[in-house]
C-alpha cells in the first residue's frame, strides 16, 4: 500500500524533474499554466470513492502504481506494426495524423501537406514556434472549473498536442483521422495526449479519433480534448477507444458551443482495464445544440465509466444524449449524465437516455441520469433502462431457424447499431462496423 | 397575457394561510444533549433497561457521526446542544379555551379543508373534555381492534406492555447506527406509535395517529414501529391535512415497518407542517428516516406521501425487498412553494427473487421552491428477476424555482429489468388557456392541472384522505400561480 501523500508526491517529484524540459517552458503563460495546475493537483490530490463523481469508480489500481513518463521517444517499432489497426488506413486519401505517446509523428501521418483551404493542422510544438499568440488565445478560452486530479496532471505534463482550426465558412465534409497510440518498451508509462480544436463561423469539421494501446504492460493515458464551435459552426467528434486490457484511459473532453452552432459527439468505448470519459459540454449561447451519443462494450474485468455534463447556460438551447452499454463477464459500467439548466436558460429542450444490456450474471451497472433545473420554461426528460435480451424476440428468430448464438449476435448488433447509424460518416462507419463485430464476438 | 400576469402578481402576494401557535406550557428538560439527558428521558418514561442501553449505544455512536452534506438543501447549521430533548405537554389548559380564541386565519383554512367543527377544536389545541365525539369514537375503535388482537398504542405503552415485541423488532429495519438523524432519534426519541397485527388478521379500518388519544402534540423525535405478522394486512395514516402547529424547529422521526410472509402494509402520509413565511423565515426542518422491510415471502409494503409542508424536507421512505416475490411501492407528491426545499425520494433494495418495485414521484415547484427527487434502486446479485419501474415528473410554476432529479440505479444481476424515466416541464400554456376559455379562473385552472398531474399518486391514498389531499394542494399552491 502506498500512502496518499506518496501517490501525489510521485507526480510532484516527476514534475520538478521534467519541468524545465517541457514544451513551451520559455513562454510565461504556459509555464504559469503548468505551475498552477500542479499546485492545484497538490492541493486536490486524486479523487476517491468518497467523492460523488467517483463513487462507483475505484481508482486505487491506478494510484497504487507508479506510472512514469516514457524516458525517450520510442523508435524501436515499425510502421506496419500498427498500421493495420489505425483508423483511416483504408481510406488513403484522407488526412491522417498519428501521435505516439502524445507526441506528433509526422512519418506516421498522411496527406498533411496541401491541406484544404481554411484548415490549419499543427502540433503544439510548431504552434509555439510559429504562432504562440493564436495558441494562447484558444488555450485560455476555457475556465476548466471542472478539473480533477487526473486532468490537472495532463495540464501540467502535456508535452505536445494537436491544434486544429478551421477558418470562417470552410466546410470540410471529409473526416480527419487522429490516432493516439500508446507504445512503450518501458514499464508502466504514462502519456498525456492533448487536442485543441477551433471551428470558426459557419464552418464544419469532422474528426475521428482513435485511442489505441499497444503495450502489453500497464499504462496510463490521461488525455484532454478541448473543442470550440464558433457561431453557426458544426463539429462532429467521434472518439473510439480500444485500449489494451491492461491499459487505463482517463479523458477530459470539454466543448464550448456558441450561438446557433452544433456539437456532435460519438464516443465508442471498446474496452480497457479502466476507461473513464468526462465529457463536459457548455451550451454557451442561444441556439446552441449538442448531440452526445455513446456506446460502451465491457467484458472480463473491465470498467467503463462515462460521465457527461451538459450545461444549458442560455435560452433556446437543445441537447440530445443517448448512451448504450453492453456488459459481459465480470465487467462494470458506470454512467453518470448530468443536465444542468441555469436560471435564465428558458426554452431549454433536453433529452437524456441511457440503456444497458446485461449479458452475464456477474456484470454490474451503476447508472445515474441527473437533471438539475433552475429555469421553469423547459422541456427536460431523461430515462434509463437496464435489462437483458428480449426472450420473445430471441424465440422468434430461433423459430425461424436461426441458431441461438447467431440470434443473440444479431440482437446485440441491432442494439449497438442505433448509435453507429447516427455517426453519418460512411467510410468511418464501414471501418468501425467490423471492428465492433470482432470486439463483440471476441467478448462474447 | 397582461391580465394573467396581473393575477399572478396578485396571487403571489397573498399571505400564507396557516397560522402558527407556539405558546404552550411544557415540561421540558434544559437544552443540550449528554448521557444524563438520555438517562433522564428513559427514566421519565419508566423504560426497561434494554431501552436505556439501546439509547446510550445510539448516543455514543452519534457522537462519532457527521451531519450529512450530500443533499441538495441549504440551511443554517443546526446547534444540537441548543435543543431541548424532552418536552411533554404539561396540560391542555393553557391552550385557547374556545374556538373563538383561535386565529381566524386558521379557522378559515380549516373551513377550506372541510374539517368538522369538533376536529377543528382538536387541531387548534382547544382544551377538550373526554366527551368530545372523536375521542369516544377512538375509544370504540380501540375496543374493536382489541377484540382482533391488534395492538395499537403509543410507543411508551408498547415498551411497558409488550417489551418482547419491541425488543425483537426495534432497530431491525433502521438500526441505531443507520444515519445521523436516525441515530439521534434512536438516542432521544420521545414517543410515537406502535402497531402489531397478529397472524392472518386484516385490520378492519384505517389506523391513524389521529384516533390515538393523546397525540395532538406531535413529538419532535417520533418513532413508529409497525409489524404485520404472517398473512395480515394494515393501512396506516400519518399526519393530517390540517396545519400542524409545533414549537420545535428540528424534527427527526423514524418509521420502521416489518412485513412477514404474505403480509401487506400500506403507509400513507400527509405532511403539512409550517413551511416558514414568504421570505423563507422559520419553518420546520423535517429529517425523517422511513424504511420498510419485506421480510417474508409475498409481502408488500406501499408508501404514499403528500409532502406540502416544512421548510426543509429530507425524507426517503424505502423498502428492503428481502422476501422472495415481495413488492415495494412508493407514490409521492412533493410540493415546494416560497422558499421551501425538499430533497425526497426512495430506495428500493432488491434482495429476494422475483421482487418488484414501482416508484411514482411527482414534484411541484413554485415560488423559490427547490424540489429534488433522489432515489436509489439496487438490484443485488441474489435478486433474480428483479423488476423496477420508476417515473419521476416535475412541474414548474414560476421562474425562480428549481426541480432536480438524481436517480441511482445499480444492477448486479443480469436477469433484472430496471426502467427509469423522468420529465420536467412547465405547466402547459395550452392546457391553461383551454381551462380559462371554459370560464375557469386562473387559480382554478392551475389547481385542476396540478391535481391531474398528481392523480396517479392521489388514487393510492385512502379515499377521504385523497379528497383532503387534493384540497390541501390547492391551499398550498395559493399565491404561487405562474
Amino acid at each position: 500500500m502506498i500512502s496518499t501523500n506518496q501517490k501525489i508526491s510521485h507526480y510532484l517529484d516527476a514534475f520538478q524533474k521534467v519541468e524545465n524540459s517541457l514544451l513551451g517552458n520559455e513562454i510565461p503563460w504556459l509555464k504559469q499554466f503548468r505551475a498552477k495546475a500542479i499546485a492545484e493537483f497538490e492541493n486536490l490530490g486524486f479523487p476517491s470513492t468518497q467523492d460523488e463523481d467517483w463513487r462507483f469508480t475505484e481508482i486505487e489500481t491506478i494510484t497504487n502504481k507508479k506510472f512514469d513518463l516514457p524516458a525517450k521517444e520510442e523508435t524501436d517499432y515499425q510502421k506496419n506494426e500498427i498500421h493495420g489497426s489505425l483508423l483511416g488506413h483504408c481510406s488513403p486519401d484522407k488526412i491522417q495524423l498519428t501521435f505516439i505517446n502524445g507526441i506528433f509523428k509526422e512519418d506516421f501521418s498522411k496527406n498533411i501537406k496541401n491541406l484544404p483551404s481554411g484548415l490549419k493542422i499543427k502540433n503544439f510544438k510548431s504552434m509555439i514556434k510559429d504562432e504562440p499568440k493564436t495558441l494562447e488565445k484558444y488555450f485560455n478560452s476555457f475556465e476548466r472549473l471542472d478539473s480533477d486530479g487526473f486532468s490537472l496532471l495532463n495540464d501540467a505534463f502535456f508535452n505536445d498536442g494537436l491544434f486544429i482550426s478551421l477558418s470562417k465558412g470552410a466546410v470540410l465534409k471529409d473526416e480527419i483521422y487522429l490516432n493516439f497510440i500508446t507504445h512503450s518498451s518501458h514499464k508502466d508509462p504514462v502519456v498525456y495526449p492533448r487536442l485543441l480544436c477551433f471551428a470558426d463561423r459557419d464552418s464544419e469539421l469532422n474528426l475521428v479519433e482513435l485511442n489505441l494501446g499497444e503495450v502489453p504492460l500497464n499504462y496510463l493515458a490521461l488525455s484532454a480534448s478541448e473543442l470550440i464551435c464558433a457561431e453557426n459552426s458544426k463539429i462532429n467528434y467521434c472518439k473510439v477507444q480500444k485500449e489494451s486490457s491492461s491499459g487505463f484511459h482517463l479523458a477530459k473532453i470539454r466543448a464550448q458551443v456558441q450561438r446557433n452552432s452544433r456539437f456532435y459527439s460519438h464516443s465508442i468505448a471498446l474496452g480497457g482495464s479502466m476507461v473513464r470519459n468526462n465529457l463536459n459540454v457548455a451550451l454557451a449561447e442561444e441556439g446552441a445544440e449538442c448531440v452526445l451519443n455513446g456506446l460502451y462494450l465491457a467484458s472480463g474485468q473491465e470498467l467503463i465509466d462515462n460521465h457527461t455534463q451538459i450545461e444549458h447556460l442560455k435560452p433556446h438551447t437543445t441537447s440530445r444524449e443517448l448512451y448504450k452499454g453492453i456488459l459481459n463477464g465480470k465487467s462494470k459500467a458506470v454512467f453518470n449524465g448530468s443536465i444542468l439548466v441555469h436560471a435564465n436558460a428558458q426554452k431549454t429542450d433536453a433529452l437524456q437516455t441511457n440503456k444497458n444490456l446485461l449479458l452475464s450474471q456477474d456484470c454490474h451497472i451503476h447508472t445515474k441520469p441527473g437533471l438539475k433545473i433552475f429555469a421553469n420554461d423547459v422541456k427536460c426528460k431523461h430515462g434509463a433502462t437496464v435489462g437483458q435480451m428480449d426472450q420473445d424476440v430471441l424465440f422468434y428468430l430461433r423459430s425461424r431457424g436461426i441458431p441461438k448464438e447467431e440470434a443473440q449476435k444479431l440482437l446485440i448488433v441491432a442494439f449497438a447499431s442505433e448509435i453507429i447509424d447516427q455517426i453519418q460518416l460512411e467510410t468511418f462507419q464501414n471501418q468501425l462496423t467490423p471492428i465492433l463485430f470482432t470486439t463483440l464476438m471476441g467478448k462474447n | 397575457m397582461k391580465t394573467k400576469n396581473h393575477s399572478i402578481e396578485e396571487l403571489t402576494q397573498k399571505e400564507y394561510k396557516y397560522g402558527f401557535v407556539s405558546n404552550i406550557e411544557m415540561d421540558t428538560v434544559p437544552a443540550g444533549l449528554n448521557e444524563d439527558v438520555i438517562r433522564l428521558i428513559s427514566a421519565k418514561k419508566e423504560e426497561p433497561s434494554f431501552m436505556l442501553e439501546w439509547r446510550l449505544k445510539a448516543y455514543s455512536h452519534w457522537l462519532k457521526m457527521k451531519e450529512p452534506t450530500w443533499h441538495n438543501l441549504h440551511y443554517p447549521p443546526i446547534d444540537f446542544q441548543k435543543i431541548s430533548y424532552y418536552a411533554a405537554p404539561k396540560s391542555k389548559k393553557s391552550g385557547p379555551k374556545t374556538l373563538e380564541e383561535v386565529d381566524p386565519e386558521i379557522l378559515a383554512t380549516f373551513k377550506k379543508l372541510g374539517i368538522p367543527l369538533e376536529e377543528q377544536k382538536l387541531f387548534s389545541g382547544v382544551a377538550v373534555d373526554a366527551v368530545l365525539d372523536s375521542v369516544s369514537v377512538a375509544t370504540t375503535f380501540k375496543e374493536k381492534l382489541g377484540a382482533l388482537g391488534i395492538i395499537f398504542c403509543s410507543f411508551s405503552d408498547a415498551v411497558k406492555n409488550h417489551p418482547q415485541l419491541v425488543q425483537q423488532y426495534l432497530g431491525s429495519v433502521v438500526p441505531y447506527s443507520d444515519n445521523f438523524f436516525a441515530t439521534l432519534n434512536s438516542a432521544v426519541f420521545s414517543d410515537g406509535s406502535f402497531v402489531y397485527i397478529p397472524k392472518g388478521v386484516r385490520c378492519p379500518m384505517e389506523l391513524s395517529t389521529y384516533f390515538r388519544i393523546n397525540t395532538q402534540e406531535t413529538g419532535q423525535f417520533e418513532r413508529t414501529l409497525i409489524i404485520a405478522d404472517e398473512g395480515s394486512s394494515v393501512s396506516y395514516l400519518e399526519g393530517c391535512t390540517a396545519p400542524i402547529r409545533d414549537t420545535n424547529q428540528l424534527h427527526a422521526a423514524v418509521v420502521e415497518l416489518v412485513a412477514l410472509d404474505n403480509a401487506q402494509i400500506k403507509y400513507s402520509t400527509i405532511q403539512n407542517w409550517y413551511p416558514g413565511d414568504k421570505e423563507g423565515k422559520g419553518g420546520i426542518y423535517n429529517f425523517v428516516t422511513k424504511r420498510g422491510k419485506c421480510k417474508g415471502h409475498n409481502s408488500k409494503i406501499s408508501w404514499t406521501q403528500v409532502e406540502t409542508g416544512s421548510a426543509i424536507t429530507w425524507k426517503y421512505p424505502s423498502c428492503i425487498l428481502q422476501g422472495d416475490n415481495s413488492i415495494g411501492e412508493f407514490y409521492s407528491v412533493a410540493l415546494t412553494n416560497n422558499f421551501q426545499q425538499a430533497d425526497t425520494g426512495t430506495k428500493m433494495i432488491h434482495i429476494g427473487k422475483n421482487t418488484s418495485s414501482t416508484i411514482i414521484s411527482k414534484g411541484i415547484s413554485a415560488g423559490h421552491g427547490q424540489n429534488t427527487y433522489r432515489g436509489a434502486v439496487t438490484i443485488q446479485k441474489s435478486a433474480e428477476n428483479g423488476r423496477n419501474y420508476s417515473q419521476c415528473d416535475s412541474l414548474l410554476l414560476g421562474e425562480l424555482c428549481g426541480a432536480h432529479t438524481f436517480p441511482y440505479l445499480s444492477v448486479n444481476n443480469a436477469s433484472a429489468q430496471v426502467e427509469h424515466e423522468a420529465s420536467t416541464t412547465k405547466i402547459g400554456e395550452d392546457q391553461l388557456f383551454y381551462c380559462r376559455q371554459r370560464g375557469l379562473s386562473q387559480e382554478d385552472a392551475v389547481n385542476l392541472i396540478v391535481n391531474g398531474f398528481c392523480k396517479k399518486v392521489f388514487k393510492e391514498l385512502p379515499m377521504e384522505f385523497a379528497v383532503e389531499a387534493q384540497k390541501l394542494l390547492n391551499v398550498s399552491l395559493e399565491g404561487s400561480v405562474g
